[in-house]
């Protein structure tokens, strides 16, 4: 027996594939809404705040809570409430309060602009496992270009601060942009300062709807990608020197994640989703039933079409992100391959050898070398 | 208590979640005493019942039980 601070990521992941061993819905994620108080121009899925249409259609609190104890009676332990905002609920508590007596690992993510003082002390009533908190900047004017809203930076260090007041789990973390690559340390110093960490994010994919979105414009090129992995994630790139040949080794299993096995999102309508950068198939639980939902959706998963060939057979697939996600919101295709990944691998094939041979290692992303 | 297989996960409920951090996973003779607990129980019936059941020894069941109480008391299980 042992409680799991340190290893806790290692234990879920080893508890995951158990799960998808027996095909138990082990993981759930609710996205309570797609509407967003901020309008970053990167983001998979955002709908204005006040929009009344998209609010009108949003799966009640009674629902989710129903939705939440079928889903942990068929096997659901882990649950990732996130939004778009989740805190634009005024009901979220009535969503909230009863998932903490069924027995689930809760977590929440939010943008923490909307977490007051009041709300952090109902948190801390029962808080969940872990609460993650996206910074965006370091600063309004940083918060300003990516999310549009630069006051957000001041309402976000409010959110962290009284979160912390009351105790409640935090963990910080950024996707970088274009926009905000140059804050990257002054985030880590502002994490340190709270006693935090912070969790960087560089790959953004496009929106899942196929909506025309800012991710093309934000994010970074394959080159800054492979120059940024290179100082944040050293041993990532040793690993593609190291290894030479990275081929997926005749595994060509559509989805190589734990979606259908053991994982499924809810999204803010109610429908069922592999996950929520896939918005296909899109089940409907409140009609048949959370488990032939979940039924139905393995059987998608178990259908889907192999790994493309070109995939199969690249060097590179092995350390590759590309899943049915990235192929989908880059192609249309849950298989082919994704043009921005193909040149971030070979940005960082182009870096592994040049350190290999004794080249100039990136030590800041901002400095990020022409490749 | 959750299970995924014969892995079992005792998860706190509403604000016993305040007190109990990270995963707790018992596995089978855990789980064993875990329930045993539920009644009035100390740790020498706990050995007794896990040698009776687990095919082991006396002193390596009164040590395990022994452990399993103390670890369970750290991280606010179990309250004296
Ligand atoms: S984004 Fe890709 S890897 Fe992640 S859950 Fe979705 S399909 Fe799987
Ligand atoms: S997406 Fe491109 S780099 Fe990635 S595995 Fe497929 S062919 Fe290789």
């Amino acid at each position: 027996m042992s409680p799991h601070p340190e290893g806790h990521v290692t234990m879920v992941k080893a508890l995951q594939r158990r799960a998808a061993g027996l095909r138990q819905p082990v993981s759930g994620l609710f996205e309570l809404t797609e509407r967003c108080n901020l309008a970053c121009g990167m983001c998979y899925v955002r709908q204005p705040a006040n929009d009344a249409a998209h609010r009108a259609r949003e799966l009640p609190a009674a629902d989710w809570v129903s939705l939440a104890q079928e889903a942990a009676d068929a096997g659901m332990i882990f649950l990732l409430l996130t939004g778009g905002e989740v805190f634009l609920r005024r009901d979220f508590f009535d969503i909230y309060a009863p998932l903490t007596r069924m027995g689930l690992i809760l977590t929440l993510f939010t943008n923490g602009t909307r977490v007051t003082d009041r709300i952090a002390a109902r948190l801390a009533e029962a808080p969940p496992q872990m609460t993650q908190i996206t910074l965006y900047g370091a600063s309004a004017a940083t918060y300003g270009a990516v999310t549009g809203v630069p006051e957000a930076f001041d309402h976000c260090r409010a959110g962290i601060e009284a979160l912390l007041r009351h105790g409640v789990p935090l963990e910080l973390k950024t996707t970088i942009t274009r926009q905000n690559r140059d804050d990257l340390e002054p985030m880590r110093q502002m994490a340190r300062d709270w006693g935090l960490s912070l969790a960087a994010n560089w790959m953004l994919m496009q929106r899942r709807d196929g909506a025309a979105c800012g991710a093309e414009e934000c994010r970074l090129s394959p080159q800054d990608c492979a120059a940024l992995a290179a100082i944040e994630r050293p041993g990532t790139l040793a690993a593609m020197s190291a290894t030479g040949s990275g081929n997926l080794s005749g595994d060509s299993a559509c989805f190589a994640c734990q979606v259908g096995k053991s994982s499924f999102a809810i999204n803010s309508f109610g429908r069922m989703l592999p996950c929520l950068n896939l918005d296909r198939p899109a089940l409907e639980p409140r009609e048949t039933g959370f488990s032939m939902a979940w039924r139905q959706l393995q059987s998608h998963v178990d259908a889907a079409p192999p790994v493309d060939p070109e995939c199969a057979s690249c060097e590179a697939a092995a350390h590759c992100p590309r899943c049915p996600a990235w192929s989908v919101t880059e192609t249309g295709s849950l298989t082919a391959p994704a043009r921005y990944l193909c040149d971030l691998m070979q940005a960082k094939r182009d870096l592994a050898a040049r350190q290999a041979e004794g080249g100039a290692v990136p030590t800041s992303p901002v400095a990020a070398p022409d490749v | 208590m959750r299970s995924i297989g014969s892995d079992h996960l005792l998860v706190p409920l509403g604000a016993r979640t305040r007190e109990v951090r990270g995963l707790v996973v018992l596995n089978e003779p855990a789980r064993f005493m875990w329930d045993l607990l539920a009644e009035e129980c100390c740790v020498e019936d706990l050995a007794a019942a896990l040698t009776a059941r687990f095919n082991v020894n006396a002193d390596r069941a009164r040590a395990d039980a022994a452990a399993f109480v103390e670890e369970i008391s750290q991280i606010g299980l179990l309250r004296p």
